[in-house]
């Protein structure tokens, strides 16, 4: 079975993971260039975006969906030269010292992988320091700090105040996520904004660095 | 009115004198009266010392949360966050005597039950789960000697006061208790990968679960019940997820569990707004059902308002961040959409960290703005 660009963005936005897969794999296999597979996966995953936006599609399908896009991006990514489709901007992410939960962080470094950005994710249970020696060491222009307990609000606020002491507020935006996250968390933080949307979380990222 | 008759009331979908206020206090009064969370959890004089500090100096409220997390941590029965399957971090044990006790949450890669697990579950059964890590066998055999403390003290209490307990002894869905056991991530993938396992799993273990509930029903004589759930609403899957595999169990639970009980609350937890529709499936006036947040109640109100009563949904980060100015402010919005005719209580989780004056200003508010008209 050979299947064309619509079957892959298709199986994508139908969560149909082996099929998927096994069309990522017959299509590298026969020669096809990675950022054409990339691009079909890119509209299945913005097909997803449109049915999550309208209510068909839950968190759990955005999972799913994720978890194929990052099987896909295993497959093409070694193949990918990294000017033609990561130029985009740098960002460094993860979940806070603490905190062990990632459904959305994960969501969203899908969506800006996809977008052509370069992510940096660090996991889980990150100290501010780690998130400081990533920011230096990658240049990244967006810092996205993640977490859900309402405890992960101190790490947070000590990850911003490691980067002011440094120097190093001003060349980063920071954007905090997760369920509890709300003005008044971003302002004790000291954030530059915050979401509870890993799809808002995209649109924002963009709106603070300027791209389309 | 006392506070028993008044959320008698409330639950039945009457008017009472005014809305009754019923804070889940959790491990807030230890704050308050100045203690160790180590002693608060574990040592039944200093807990019932807080939690009576605590009541009065917030003007009383009309439910009291009495089943310390002591208790849900010794869990005898294995409900949802029981010692027989999770491993616990406890203030003055594993952690220092002021921390929060926490569940030693499996990370994805290393979740508690792998996906073969529904086959053990449906071949062999949930023990396959327990663990006995950590001297937990030590903790188990104590677990008489608190159910008779928790006992005894709801009946003070209800002497002294006359103010019913929210809980005393947990019910878990099939759904949920997966959920747990599988973490959310690899259990949000299996709904898509293995959703005819999860059936059959479920199938399985909802008589179980029922024969459990009603096994601590009978050992403790719980009157008041909570059923958690809160792992397939809209904050993760869609209605027609939530229908086939989560409606069917609720239902043959609580319709067994009420004849056996005075109330259950259903505390149901994240955005339950578009699956309220299906909640009109629950047994009327025994369930009253507990929402954060997360879920619109003006909404639940226009649903539900002739089936069940409401308990909630002030956000638990206003009484931490917030000023009492907006906590009443709050209040009265729930109270003038929600209250009329009855059925409602308000409520929310306090944080550990809330701001007293918060609290009370919660507590305040109801009194005030919650009188009913004759």
């Amino acid at each position: 079975m050979n299947g064309n660009s619509n079957d892959l963005t298709s199986a994508l936005a139908n969560l149909e993971e082996k099929r998927a897969l096994e069309m990522v794999r017959e299509q590298l296999d026969s020669g096809k260039p990675a950022r054409e597979i990339l691009s079909d996966l890119k509209k299945g995953m913005d097909l997803v975006g449109e049915r999550y936006a309208s209510r068909e599609y839950f968190l759990s399908d955005l999972v799913m969906a994720a978890e194929i896009f990052k099987q896909a991006m295993e497959l093409i990514e070694p193949k990918l030269e990294v000017s033609e489709e990561r130029g985009k901007g740098t960002i460094v992410i993860g979940t806070v010292k603490g905190d062990l939960h990632d459904i959305g962080k994960n969501i969203v470094v899908a969506l800006l992988k996809n977008d052509g950005f370069t992510v940096h994710d660090l996991g889980t249970d990150v100290p501010p320091e780690e998130f400081l020696r990533a920011v230096k060491r990658e240049n990244a222009q967006v810092l996205g700090l993640s977490g859900i307990l309402t405890m992960a609000v101190d790490p947070m606020k000590e990850t911003v105040e490691i980067l002011k002491r440094e120097g190093l507020r001003d060349k980063v935006k920071v954007i905090i996520g997760g369920l509890p996250v709300d003005e008044k968390w971003c302002e004790i933080v000291g954030a530059d904004a915050y979401t509870r949307d890993a799809y808002e979380g995209l649109r924002i990222i963009k709106e603070l660095l300027g791209v389309k | 009115m006392t506070p028993l008759e008044r959320v008698s009331a409330a639950m039945d979908l009457k008017e009472p004198d005014r809305v009754p206020v019923a804070p889940l206090l959790d491990t807030f009064p230890a704050r308050v009266a100045g203690v160790t969370l180590a002693d608060y959890l574990f040592d039944f004089e200093t807990f019932e010392r807080a939690f009576e500090e605590t009541y009065l100096k917030l003007g009383k409220v009309d439910m009291v949360d009495i089943a310390p997390m002591g208790l849900m941590y010794y869990d005898p029965f294995p409900s949802m966050f029981s010692t027989f399957y999770f491993e616990w971090y406890l203030p003055g044990r594993e952690r220092p005597p002021d921390m929060m006790p926490e569940i030693n949450e499996h990370s994805r890669e290393d979740p508690l039950m792998d996906e073969n697990g529904y086959d053990l579950i449906i071949n062999e059964g949930l023990y396959r789960f327990f663990s006995f890590k950590r001297g937990s066998l030590l903790d188990i055999a104590r677990i008489p000697e608190f159910g008779m403390k928790s006992a005894m003290l709801k009946a003070k209490w209800m002497e002294k006061y006359q103010a019913p307990p929210m809980t005393e002894g947990q019910i878990a869905t099939p759904f949920d208790l997966l959920n747990k056991l599988r973490g959310t991530t690899n259990f949000l993938l299996d709904l898509h990968r293995r959703p005819e396992k999860i059936i059959e799993a479920c199938d399985w273990m909802v008589d179980g679960l029922i024969a459990i509930a009603l096994n601590m029903i009978e050992m403790t004589g719980a009157e008041y019940v909570l059923c958690g759930s809160g792992s397939l609403t809209a904050d993760f899957v869609s209605p027609k997820t939530f229908e086939k595999f989560g409606l069917p169990y609720l239902k043959k639970m609580l319709w067994t569990v009420k004849d056996h009980v005075k109330r259950i609350q259903c505390h149901f937890d994240t955005n339950w707004t578009p699956m309220l529709e299906y909640l009109r499936e629950l047994p009327s006036k025994k369930c009253y059902l507990h929402l954060d947040e997360r879920t619109d109640i003006f909404k639940a109100k226009e649903i539900l308002g002739d089936h069940m009563c409401l308990f909630g949904n002030l956000k638990p980060s206003l009484l931490t961040f917030g000023t009492p100015n907006e906590v009443e402010k709050e209040v009265k919005k729930i109270i003038d959409g929600c209250a009329d005719g009855g059925g409602l209580i308000i409520s929310a989780e306090v944080p550990d960290d809330a701001k007293f004056e918060n609290v009370k200003a919660m507590v305040d508010a109801t009194k005030k703005y919650g009188v009913y008209r004759k």
